[in-house]
């Protein structure tokens, strides 16, 4: 009997060792989970060296943004023109701290992005506290609110937005890289194991000056890691293996 | 070794290990991709799976995603999600038992779904590419190994340009004997052995046999060209799209490199010249590029009424209208693809609005030249056509 036991527990442990592995460094594709982080973020690090003062946060400071909501935009004619512009209504838990209806500005728009959009500040309300999460099936995002990763991500991003703007210049020149205005932008968050952010990384981005995209879904090999902690580096993804003809074999060749 | 005989076991025993299976059981259960949280017209039939399949390898486990509603779903093929993009993965698909040599591998992006109506007629599909069972020359080590068009993707599923973004897989079954099997990797080794005469074509409305290539005027002669590009009696490069090549390979089935002769090429789809016209009404034993929706809502029994809501209220229709809300979705080739086919996709919804008139469907095979794209292979399968089968569709959520 005793031996029985300890089989169950070996067995046990097996089957525990497998799903803390699973949840061990979990990494989530934030386009999936909460797309409208993903269209934030993506417009806050395209845009961060263009972020008006308020958006700026101290590394210890809390979330400034716990909800968002499309707006229309008061500037009708440049909305129109604009393809790229997107309107956020930030919600804040701290009733001291600016809250504001920013509208992000497309790179035609930059010269003008420097004065700001319209401002304006908004509590979140009782009934906005309990509005669903964001996913892929809410087409309209006026009627959910980001995820706490989705959060997260965006609290970085705010954070670390005086450096992206320089960290990424310096990875264009020192890698050789240029923007990518083709292939998809894809968000991965890779939680710690008590589910605090890591690292996020940003694909599609960015691509190298003389690497060819040849199929239309292609993505670049190079990505933007940004560390909890506001480091920024890149990654370059490589085979783990590469293929030589002549060192495999069909069946019919054996 | 002892061997257990349960029938000897003690009760408590009993109960640890059925506990232990249930836990298991569970473990693998609740390990569901939210990847797969799509429309049901983007899901296959199910009577067009192949029979039920199991794994041999405990590191690849089956689930099944059905929907709500609709005979339709995915059988789903979950790997570790550490080996995604890493010939790792390649192996384990090996070990598995689950892909077979000929095997057409689709890469889906269900970000596709509810975004714009010519995503949705592409049922989300992106890339297509043909599947080997290989082996290394040393080691004897079986894994998958791609096909593709670009031939630099050719991979165990490891180029990064392409599978390190690419969240599923789709696999669809041609009927291949053994002696087709053969002659395709006959094939493929030539292939292996000259990828410098191939080359990528962006532009996927254009078939090789409207390109003013001489001698290549129809769409069997693409397949001979690249036969003759394989036994060097021509020294032309075969550029091709995606699934270009992998239509024009597959239609080398019934053909042996060792003595080829034209007569033996085959396209793969049974139609007028082996490609894909636009529309056929009815889908009367066959089906048109712009069909793949209808048919996968045909096959999984939606009612007539039911089809026609969903083809004209939420498939043939964008659904996003802001380009922002489409960077994490699309790239901006495909989103000027849709871009390109918009007032098609408003004649489309109109035939299916005014109840599939022969006189729309002849109007828009008028315009559209016959081809084959990356969802044709699952548009014919979820047709029942050309013996074309699902077999699952891979994750790495494990």
């Amino acid at each position: 009997m005793q031996t029985f036991r300890n089989l169950f527990l070996v067995a046990s442990l097996i089957v525990g060792a497998d799903c803390l592995a699973e949840t061990k460094g979990q990494r989530l594709i934030l386009n999936y989970s909460d797309p409208h982080s993903v269209d934030f973020a993506l417009s806050l690090i395209q845009n961060a060296g263009h972020l008006p003062d308020w958006m700026h946060l101290e590394p210890d400071a809390p979330r400034a943004a716990v909800g968002v909501q499309s707006v229309e935009s008061l500037d009708v004619e440049r909305s129109e023109k604009s393809s790229r512009a997107r309107n956020f209504l930030l919600f804040t838990d701290t009733p001291n701290a600016a809250s504001n209806q920013w509208r992000v500005p497309s790179r035609d728009d930059l010269p003008a992005a420097k004065h700001g959009g319209i401002v304006k500040s908004q509590q979140l309300d009782e009934e906005e506290v309990t509005l669903p999460l964001c996913n892929v099936e809410k087409a309209d995002p006026s009627d959910c609110r980001l995820s706490n990763v989705g959060e997260d991500v965006v609290s970085l991003l705010l954070r670390s937005a005086p450096t992206i703007a320089d960290e990424v210049a310096r990875l264009h020149a020192s890698k050789d890289l240029v923007v990518d205005h083709r292939a998809v932008k894809r968000v991965l968050v890779e939680l710690t194991e008590d589910e605090q952010l890591g690292h996020v990384e940003f694909s599609g981005l960015v691509r190298g000056r003389h690497e060819q995209l040849q199929a239309p879904d292609a993505t670049s090999v190079f990505a933007i890691r940004i560390a909890s902690d506001g480091e920024i580096s890149l990654l370059e993804r490589v085979p783990d293996s590469s293929i030589d003809g002549s060192l495999i074999k069909f069946s019919f060749e054996q | 070794m002892r061997i257990f005989n349960t029938t000897e076991m003690i009760p408590s025993f009993k109960q640890m290990l059925l506990a232990f299976a249930f836990l298991s059981l569970a473990h693998s259960a609740f390990g569901q991709s939210n990847v797969l949280r799509v429309s049901p017209f983007m899901m296959p039939p199910k009577e067009t799976w192949t029979p039920h399949v199991d794994s041999a390898d405990p590191n690849v486990t089956i689930t099944e995603h059905l929907p709500d509603e609709g005979e339709l779903g995915f059988r789903v093929i979950h790997l570790r999600s550490s080996v995604k993009a890493r010939k790792q993965a390649a192996i384990d698909l090996a070990r598995s038992g689950l892909i077979q040599t000929g095997d057409i591998l689709l890469s889906f992006r269900p970000l596709w779904d509810r975004t714009l109506a010519y995503a949705h007629m592409q049922l989300g599909i992106s890339h297509s590419a043909i599947a080997f069972i290989v082996s290394d020359a040393e080691t004897g080590e079986e894994f998958v190994m791609t096909l593709e068009s670009p031939i630099s993707y050719s991979s165990p599923l490891n180029y990064p340009q392409h599978y390190s973004d690419l969240d599923v897989i789709h696999v669809i079954r041609p009927s291949l004997d053994e002696t087709q099997t053969r002659n395709l990797e006959k094939w493929a080794r030539l292939v292996l052995n000259k990828q410098d005469r191939f080359e990528f074509f962006t532009d996927y409305s254009k078939p090789m046999y409207t390109r003013g290539i001489g001698g290549v005027e129809t769409p069997e002669d693409q397949i001979k060209l690249l036969a003759e590009v394989l036994i060097d009696t021509s020294q032309s490069k075969f550029v091709s799209y995606c699934s270009e090549f992998v239509w024009s390979f597959l239609g080398l089935r019934n053909c042996s490199p060792d003595v080829f002769n034209a007569n033996c090429i085959t396209p793969l789809f049974g139609t007028s010249n082996g490609m894909m016209t636009g529309i056929f009404p009815k889908m009367a034993g066959n089906a048109g590029l712009v069909q793949g929706p209808e048919a996968a809502l045909t096959g999984g029994n939606f009612s007539t009424e039911a089809r026609k809501s969903r083809l004209t209220e939420s498939i043939f229709v964008d659904v996003v209208s802001n380009p922002s809300d489409l960077e994490g979705r699309m790239s901006a080739g495909h989103r000027k693809v849709a871009a390109e086919n918009r007032e098609g996709m408003k004649i489309i919804n109109g035939y299916y609005a005014n109840g599939e008139l022969e006189a729309i469907a002849s109007a828009v095979n008028e315009i559209l030249v016959d081809n084959v794209s990356p969802t044709s292979f699952l548009i014919r399968s979820n047709s029942k056509l050309d013996g074309l089968r699902y077999v699952g569709s891979i994750v790495f959520d494990r």
